[in-house]
């Protein structure tokens, strides 16, 4: 089915190490210039540097409460999509898969708008993270429960559809019957997704389920790669399809719902990310992982540093900007795959 | 002679249907036995049960005198190597890299493959005729190519069992007869065994020690291939009757249709 | 580009002797406030003492949003953004109740204090958050006043309102077929001017939305066109020119959103122009 897409010409494939460490290398200076890049639009706001000579204290709050956070939720944020992007794109086979797809985005934002929309999040300040990871929970539990004990990937792929169908349909009935105007406004612009304004106890309460859901998937790539061979010759290998579904699951419900429930939803990164890469993997599955894992924290990190520092007027939404470089990918792969079928 | 891998009255059943019913099989060490019967028989589902994969209602399937699902799945994987009907390749890995996937059950946690896994895979690669191909991806090859790619994989396992459904179709006669050579002496020689799915009955009578024959879920005959293809059997399972000596046309095949019904394998 | 070399500068700054620290701020009045919100802003430039503002929002300084945009020529603007907020190194923040949450959240985090008003969907709610901003800008005489002078000007509009004749039906009408009903703002200064909200017959109570069809068999004496500019579409605008609605030839008044969607003594205007259609509708009839 997929592998018609993935007939490219073969690129060169460096060695793995060199890889990593310059996805590695990415990161961290999309991280600099994070941390230490002024917005070139602000010409009402002291920049940083300046700031730093005439009002150290504000300097280092804007250093170490704002833009700190930014970068630290950006890099988790980034390690969650391109990990569970590449996890779910060896499990199901399918350089379509992502976490949008298994119904993870949709029921974390459900969670999180549930919270506004009963205004939790205004005497808690911190049930909107709590209500989104709780949202992608139940929405994998219903997800398991549809599943039931056949674990093909068709029925996981329905199943993904109809959680995230039902889910974003209860979104648009919570933002119709919201109780004020302003409050269902704040949510269009929260489902956006944006790192800006974040501080560092979201990256506190986010993190914990976030490193278990990594955990979960990182012990999953000699199971991906076995995957390469079908089914059947998977478990001929030893391989537990029955723990591997649990432990994708798992892993993307957690690390994915803590995510959304910070950010918003940012599309596209765990579909381009393991997709790019994979080529310069050698389309190892395993390998594919902590690449992607490394790949997704720099996109997600120039994508914010770009939006940050480039944004005239009122900043853009990072998720939207995801959107804007994503939904071309789609046409580079209708291309490639029509380009097959001449 | 013990066998190391047995299935005892197992019944399977496939929507209320028995798939396979009171099937006995037993595979002996240095043995290369030939599972054959007509389509639909249950060849493959007896196969997958003797791999673990096919969960059955009744009876049992016995690695090493222990049920196999009680077995712990890698080392299970080490003893016991399958090799699928249609196999996969999900992704454009390269051939080299492909093969030595079937050194996964091998592995230590976290580690990669070692010197030993290398060798194992260059053996296999080299059984299956296949080191010519080792930095093509394996999504790249013809049918054929891939199918011995296949194999390699299979054998890269080294395990002391080796299940195979179909691994001649789509070979051409010369890598038939040099995969089903090396099947041979991969019991006879190496000492392991081998069960073969087959519909080439030449090939069957010809390379295996003893031949399973499938009808309809049960086994219609079980023993050395001159006493289980017997014209009457080969009649009454396949519909198919040996041609006479000399062929009294210029036929290819040594076998005719008995009749216009049954002249389609599908047909029954 | 340029900007990358700020991580050099960075490291010639920290060498650098550390400049004096801000000056001692005035002990009772906040000397730096920064609003992040539209109405926020409205309340905070209507209260505060000169140069007490240091920032606005800015829609606030966008005449098509804001009444108050020329006090708020000069100000710094912001986007509800921390990174624009904290360089000006606020003593009071004034933000919304939805808008700009995490920015609240994270101002309040660092020490800053945060005034957060609730939209105001009543007179009473107007007076409550008069009085709030007053108080933590030090200015509530300012504050007190205001709201007497607004309270004076609700008895007289009332009075003018109930020497007219029988109420007529309006109904409220913006973009999308959205309305007001009788508990928001609006709804109040239509109730003030003497109006029957045509919304609460629909049982709309705070806002909702009435289809076309639902317009026609409402069939109200006036519909209350919300627009956002002066000239130029508008998507409210455009049901007025909905055939049916245009057949049964019923009234419209438009309205610019700006002069009643904050909750400020202004929106009293939009009651003055109201009653100002009733007497004239009174005579043509």
């Amino acid at each position: 089915m997929s592998a018609t897409i993935l007939d490219a010409p073969r690129r060169a494939e460096p060695p793995f190490g060199l890889l990593l460490a310059g996805l590695g290398a990415a990161a961290l200076v999309a991280a600099g210039i994070g941390l230490l890049g002024d917005r070139l639009s602000a010409d009402a706001v002291a920049g940083f540097a300046a700031l730093l000579g005439t009002h150290p204290d504000a300097a280092w709050d804007i250093l170490i409460e704002v833009r700190l956070p930014r970068v630290l939720l950006g890099a988790m944020v980034g390690v969650t999509l391109g990990l569970s992007g590449a996890a779910l794109q060896g499990w199901l086979r399918n350089p379509l898969a992502e976490p949008g797809l298994i119904g993870a985005s949709a029921a974390a934002a459900l969670g999180a708008v549930i919270a506004f929309y009963f205004g939790i999040a205004d005497w808690l300040r911190f049930a909107l993270p709590a209500g989104g990871t709780l949202g992608a929970l139940v929405g994998l539990g219903a997800l398991l429960l549809l599943v039931g004990r056949d674990p093909s990937t068709l029925t996981v792929i329905l199943a993904g559809v109809a959680v995230s169908a039902f889910a974003a349909a209860l979104t648009q009935l919570a933002l119709n019957l919201a109780p004020s105007p302003y409050a269902a406004l704040e949510v269009i612009t929260w489902m956006m997704g944006s790192l800006a304004n974040r501080s560092l106890e979201h990256l506190w309460l986010a993190l914990p389920l976030t490193l278990v859901g990594w955990a979960l998937l990182a012990g999953t790539g000699r199971a991906l790669e076995a995957l390469t061979l079908g089914e059947d010759a998977a478990r001929s290998l030893g391989v537990r399809l029955d723990r591997l579904r649990w432990r994708i699951i798992l892993g993307v419900g957690l690390s994915v719902g803590a995510a959304v429930s910070v950010s918003g939803v940012i599309g596209f990164v765990g579909l381009v990310v393991p997709h790019l890469l994979r080529p310069l993997c050698g389309y190892s599955p395993s390998r594919l992982l902590p690449a992607s894992a490394l790949g997704g924290a720099a996109l997600v990190l120039v994508a914010d540093a770009a939006v940050r520092t480039l944004s005239p007027g009122p900043e853009l939404k990072l998720g939207v900007v995801t959107a804007l470089i994503g939904a071309p990918f789609f046409l580079m792969l209708l291309r490639d795959v029509r380009r097959r079928g001449a | 002679m013990t066998a190391p891998l047995e299935a005892r009255a197992i019944r399977v059943e496939r929507g209320g249907r028995p798939v396979l019913d009171r099937v006995d099989f037993a595979l002996r060490t240095g043995e290369c036995v030939g599972l054959i019967g007509p389509n639909g028989a249950g060849k493959t589902t007896l196969l997958r049960a003797l791999l673990g994969l096919q969960p059955v209602s009744a009876g049992r399937v016995l690695l090493e005198d222990r049920p196999i699902e009680a077995w712990e799945p890698s080392a299970r994987a080490r003893r016991l190597a399958y090799l699928p009907q249609q196999g996969g390749q999900a992704w454009p890995v390269r051939v080299e890299r492909f093969v030595s996937l079937g050194r996964l059950p091998h592995l230590e946690p976290w580690r990669g493959p070692g010197p030993t896994d290398r060798e194992a895979v260059s053996r296999a690669m080299a059984a299956a005729d296949v080191t010519a191909l080792a930095d093509r991806p394996v999504t790249a090859l013809s049918g054929g190519e891939q199918a011995r790619v296949h194999l390699a994989r299979a054998l890269a396992v080294e395990a002391p069992l080796l299940l195979a459904d179909e691994p001649t179709a789509g070979l051409d006669p010369y890598h038939q007869l040099q995969l089903m050579a090396r099947l041979r002496a991969l019991a006879r020689r190496d000492g392991r065994a081998v069960v073969v799915v087959l519909h080439d009955l030449t090939a069957a009578s010809r390379f295996c020690d003893r031949l399973c024959l499938l009808n309809a879920g049960a086994v219609a005959a079980d023993g050395p291939p001159r006493t289980v293809l017997t014209p009457e059997r080969l009649a009454a399972v396949y519909g198919v009757t040996p041609a006479p000596h000399p062929l009294p046309e210029s036929a290819v095949l040594p076998w005719r249709c008995i009749d216009e019904t049954r002249r389609d394998d599908d047909a029954a | 580009m340029r900007r990358a070399l700020h991580l050099l500068l960075l490291v010639g700054v920290l060498a650098a002797p550390v400049a004096a620290g801000p000056a001692a701020a005035a002990a009772d009045k906040p000397a730096r406030v920064v609003s992040l919100n539209l109405c926020t802003d409205q309340l905070a430039l209507l209260l505060a003492d000169p140069g007490q503002i240091v920032s606005v929002t800015a829609l606030g300084a966008r005449p098509e949003e804001s009444l108050m945009a020329e006090r708020a020529a000069g100000l710094a603007l912001n986007h509800g953004d921390l990174e624009e907020v904290l360089p000006l190194r606020p003593d009071l923040a004034i933000a919304g109740r939805y808008t700009s949450r995490f920015t609240a959240a994270a101002l309040a985090r660092l020490g800053i204090s945060v005034l957060e008003l609730a939209h105001a969907e009543s007179f009473a709610d107007v007076r409550a958050n008069i009085r709030r901003v007053a108080a933590a800008l030090g200015t509530e005489a300012r504050g007190a006043a205001l709201i007497a002078a607004m309270d004076r000007r609700i008895d007289r509009l009332r009075r003018a309102a109930d020497a007219l004749g029988p109420a007529p039906r309006a109904l409220i009408y913006r973009a999308g077929g959205h309305t007001l009903g009788p508990d928001s703002l609006a709804g109040a200064v239509l109730t003030l001017a003497g109006f029957e909200n045509a919304a609460e017959a629909y049982g709309i109570a705070r806002f909702g939305d009435v289809p076309v069809d639902g317009v026609l068999a409402l069939s109200p004496d006036l519909l209350i066109v919300g627009v956002y500019r002066a000239e130029g579409p508008s998507l409210a605008r455009d049901v007025t020119q909905h055939p049916a609605i245009r057949a049964h030839g019923v009234e419209t008044l438009a309205v610019p959103t700006r002069r009643w969607g904050c909750g400020v003594p202004a929106a009293l205007d939009v009651a003055e122009r109201l009653i100002a259609w009733r007497k004239a509708w009174e005579a043509g009839s």
